[in-house]
Order: C-alpha cells, then structure tokens, then sequence
C-alpha cells in the first residue's frame, strides 16, 4: 500500500495528463499569442501558465467543447494583456541594439532593416493595440471577433487597429524613406 | 507611401517570424504542465496563506476602524452624471438617489430617493432645476423612458413626458425655458417648454439621420444635433428653416457615447469627440481643426472660453490649447485609468477641468500627481479637479 508521498506523486502525475490532454493542442498557440501581445519573453511565460491554470480551475464553465480555442485565446489574451499593463517597456532609443536583431533571428536571413524598424515600433504600441494586430491579422479573427476576445466595443477596436497601423506605417517610413 | 496591404503582408510576416522565435525560446509544454500541475496542486492553506490571511483581516479591521473614526461611509458608485460647467454645481445619481452637488463647497443635498433607474440628468443653467430621465426597464437595451423634472432646492417631481416615449439624449435651452431632445424613433427633435405644459415643439429631422445628441446654440434659436452613426453635426433653426451642416460626415470613427459635442459661449466654435480625437468647427467659416490623439478617445470639451479643448482617452486626461491654425498639446502628465462613463467638464472661468473617471474606477487617486492633480473632499473619490495653467507655460 502507497504512503502519502506515493499517493501526492500519483495524483500529480495524474494531474499531468489530464493537463497534456487537455492544453497540448493549443500550447503553441497560446504561446505565440502571449509572446506577441507582451513583447517580452518573461511576462508572456507568466501570462502562458497564469492563462492554463485559470483556465483549468474553470473549465466547467466551458459549454460548447467546439469553442475550446476561442476560449482559451479569449483567456491567454486578457492574460497578456493584464500581466503586459505592469511592464513598462524601455523607450525606444533611434539605434537598434543587438538584442532586437537577436529577437527576430530566423534561418531564412528574412531580417531586414524593415523587420527591425517592424519589431522596434511594434514593442512601442500600447499593449491593447498590440493584441488587436495579433488577433486580427496573426489568429485570423474578424474585427468583431477580435472585439469580443478583447472584451471591447466593435468601434474602439476598429481604431485600435488603425491607429497602430498609422504609427507603424509612419515609422517605417520615416526610417526608410 | 506604404499602402494597408503591403504593411498587412509586412506584418504578417513579421508576426509569423516573430511568433515561431517566441515558441522555440518558451518552456517546453512538459515543462509548462509540470509548473501548471504544481501551482494547482498546492494545499490551499499553507503558511504563507495563514499568514496573508492574517494580514488581511489586520488591514479589513484596520480600515473599518478608520472609517468609523472619520465617520466616513463607503458611498455607491457615482453613475449618469452630469457636470454643468455654467452653474458650478454638479448633479449626479447615485445608488437609487439624485444628488446635487456644490462644485465649490462640495456641500450635497439628496433631492430625490427611490429612483428606479435613471439614464440621463441634467441641470438647467440658472441652476433652478433639474430633469432627469428614469427608465422604465433598467440600463440594459432601449426601454420606454419618463423625463421628469425637480426643483434644485427640493421638491417632488413633475412629469414631462408620457412613458412611450424613448428619448437618447436631452440638452437645456441657455434661458434655462426649454428642454431639446431627441426623439430617435420618429426622427425628430423634440422642444418641451416645462413651464407651459403643452403638446411640445417637434422638428422632422433629414431622412435617414440618425440622430443621438442634441445641443443649443448658445446664441440663437437653434440646435446643434450630431447622427450617431456618421458624426455628421447639422443646425437646425427650431422656428423652421433647413438645417445646414456645420461639420461633414465620416471625418473619423464616431464613438457611441450621447455627450460628444460641445460649443463655446460665445457660439463661435465647436467640437465634436471622435474616437480618433477632437474636431473643432469654426462655425462662421465652417473651416474645421483636428486635435488627432494617438489612443482611443472617450469625452472632449471646449472650455467655455474657446481657448482649451480637453480630452479624456482610456489612459490619461490630454489638454489641447486652440491657436489660430492648429490645437497644440499641452505638455503635462496627467495619467489616469477611466471607465467607460467617464466625464469631463470645463468650469465656467476655463480655468479648471473636473474629471469623472468612471464607473469602474477605485476609490483612491493618490497615485495622481499631487502638484497638478488633487481629489476634492468631497467623499466622492472618483470626482477630481485639475489646474493647467502654470504648465501650459506663456
């Protein structure tokens, strides 16, 4: 017969699967939605695991299985956004430093100065512009869809959307003329 | 000129790249379960909660005993306020009450208890009365509405209008005589004089205009109403006459709050809140100013001298000072999280701004900047008053 330490271990272990089960599908996806929205690898790693846990303590409230994903996007993005509002990001300096090129490597040498321009300005945005982008051009959701993950009216998003645009838009090209 | 699809695609890209870094750089999903199955398997009561716990009922007995001490009580959120900049008092419902407030002295006195639920108010501007609109089924969706008005020195309401009626939005006339509305259903604006009962004035509205807010001309016989769904702002003579547009359409995102425009004193200018910023209309020469803010704007006003125009976005309070050509901003910090009800209104010598954060706003300003912002005393915690002036430089 087990002791305690023997039972506590199997119930983890136990835990554990029905953890891999139910977040295995969409962990890289929640992943790359908190790293985008926070711009920063440490606060999107505590929006990632503050998003699974709360979203397993409530999973009974979730009604139609088929909507898992955009539950959970709607739980990782309020996540980021919540955790994002404490971190203040350092303010853009004219030079790039090696960190944001270290950032966006890839290994199809896609990194251009555009990207970096890209990455420098899109760190900028305050966070709730910063997810809209995410939602609507990275996840693919509508402009209303984006609204009701963010929790906001159809219109303030529109112009969260536009206004980051604009400002990305007007820092390309006054950097690359 | 780098056009919307290129810097979709641009983005795109980027995100795509940057979103597969991110992923290769972030814990491994075993990793993740097992730190996610560890905080969800501690005991929920271990020393460090007991001792929070403790800490917390500390603060809770702590706190009850200072309010008890100041004979303070915790007040219901503030809600459907208004601000009247001409008498420099301030009206306001809150809990199941109407309360008029002296901006001065903050000295308030309860008019009216047991109001079912009131979605608009207002104070006329010889500061003699006050109509407010209850509506029949609560704040959630259109619902048939009653306006009522009270005397500001006590009194039982009186009814103005019959309950089939379903108004969006009212405005007192300058000789404090007459009520516009907005009648959004039948397309009209309505004029209730409430000293002359009566059938009241009603003006047919242009086909198709969606009117929400309605606002006199200080100077004339005339009403400012703005279409809520374009931002299109016309004038229309109340004696008959066609109205003239004073400021076109879909200049910018309209935003879906009914307090959106706002006229000098001298009737020469006015401003319009867009979600993107403030336009404001030189109404001889029709030439319109735009104040663009780079974030989501909730409230404006012109101050009643036509020299400021502030703006009240998600994060913080901007103050724009009007020149010839253009609104500069002027450079102060005034950083503030506001709800969605938040207000803000000029006093009558433009040299003050108060400020309602909101519905959901906490109950404490102290982060504010204490040399440019202070809380009045008034136990209403969420209402502040800010001076500009000395940053506004000469």
């Amino acid at each position: 017969m087990p002791g305690r330490e023997g039972e506590s271990a199997n119930a983890t272990t136990s835990l554990e699967t029905q953890l891999s089960v139910f977040f295995g599908e969409h962990y890289s996806r929640m992943t790359r939605l908190a790293a985008l929205i926070c711009h920063e690898p440490a606060s999107a790693e505590d929006a990632v695991q503050a998003a699974m846990e709360q979203a397993w303590r409530r999973r009974a409230s979730l009604r139609e299985p088929n909507r898992l994903r955009w539950w959970l996007d709607r739980i990782v993005v309020r996540e980021a956004i919540r955790i994002n509002r404490r971190w203040t990001p350092p303010r853009r300096t004219d030079r790039l430093t090696a960190e944001d090129a270290a950032r966006l490597r890839d290994h199809e040498a896609r990194v251009g100065p555009a990207r970096l321009i890209l990455d420098a300005a899109f760190g900028q945005l305050p966070v709730e512009q910063r997810a809209a982008i995410v939602l609507h051009l990275h996840a693919g959701y509508t402009v209303q869809e984006t609204a009701r993950l963010m929790g906001s009216a159809v219109e303030t998003t529109r112009s969260r959307l536009r206004l980051a645009r604009q400002r990305l838009r007007s820092e390309l090209q006054e950097a690359m003329p | 000129v780098i056009r919307d699809r290129e810097l979709d695609d641009l983005l795109r890209g980027y995100l795509a790249d940057a979103g597969a870094n991110a992923v290769g750089e972030a814990p491994s999903f075993d990793e993740a379960v097992r730190r996610v199955a560890s905080r969800l398997g501690r005991r929920p009561f271990d020393g460090r909660m007991t001792l929070l716990l403790v800490a917390a009922l500390l603060a809770v007995a702590l706190a009850a005993s200072a309010l008890l001490a100041s004979n303070v009580l915790p007040r219901p959120n503030v809600r459907e306020t208004e601000m009247d900049g001409t008498t420099g008092s301030v009206v306001y419902a809150s809990g199941d009450q109407v309360v008029l407030r002296d901006m001065a002295t903050g000295v308030p006195s309860v008019l009216l208890e047991n109001v079912h639920s009131v979605v608009s108010i207002g104070i006329s501007p010889d500061g003699r009365w006050i109509a407010f609109q209850e509506s029949l089924f609560g704040h959630g969706g259109p619902s048939p509405s009653v306006m009522w008005i009270v005397d500001a020195r006590g009194s039982e309401p009186a009814r103005l209008t019959p309950a089939e009626r379903q108004i969006s939005q009212f405005d007192w006339s300058p000789d404090s005589a007459r009520i516009a509305t907005v009648l959004p259903d039948a397309g009209r604006v309505s004029i209730i004089s409430p000293q002359a009962p009566g059938t009241p004035q009603e003006r047919d509205l242009p086909p198709g205009f969606g009117a929400a807010e309605v606002r006199w001309s200080p100077v004339a016989e005339e009403v400012f109403v703005r279409d809520g769904r374009t931002g299109e702002v016309i004038l229309l003579p109340i004696a008959g006459g066609e109205p003239r547009v004073v400021l076109p359409g879909d200049l910018g995102s309209v935003t879906d709050r009914n307090d959106q425009l706002s006229i000098s004193v001298d009737g020469t200018l006015l401003a319009a809140t867009m979600a993107d910023g403030v336009r404001l209309v030189d109404l001889a020469s029709g030439r319109v100013r735009e104040w663009l803010i780079d974030e989501v704007v909730l409230a404006s006003d012109l101050s009643p001298d036509g020299r400021w125009v502030a703006a009240l976005t998600e994060k913080r309070v901007a103050i724009g000072a009007v020149d010839e050509n253009a609104i500069r901003e002027v450079p102060i910090q005034l950083d503030l999280p506001v709800g969605a009800g938040a207000q803000i209104v000029f006093s009558p010598d433009s040299a003050k701004l108060l400020v309602i954060p909101g519905l959901e706003m906490p109950g404490s300003m102290v982060h504010l900047e204490p040399r440019t912002v202070e809380p009045l005393d008034w136990g209403l915690p969420s209402v502040i008053q800010i001076s500009w002036e000395a940053a506004a430089g000469p």
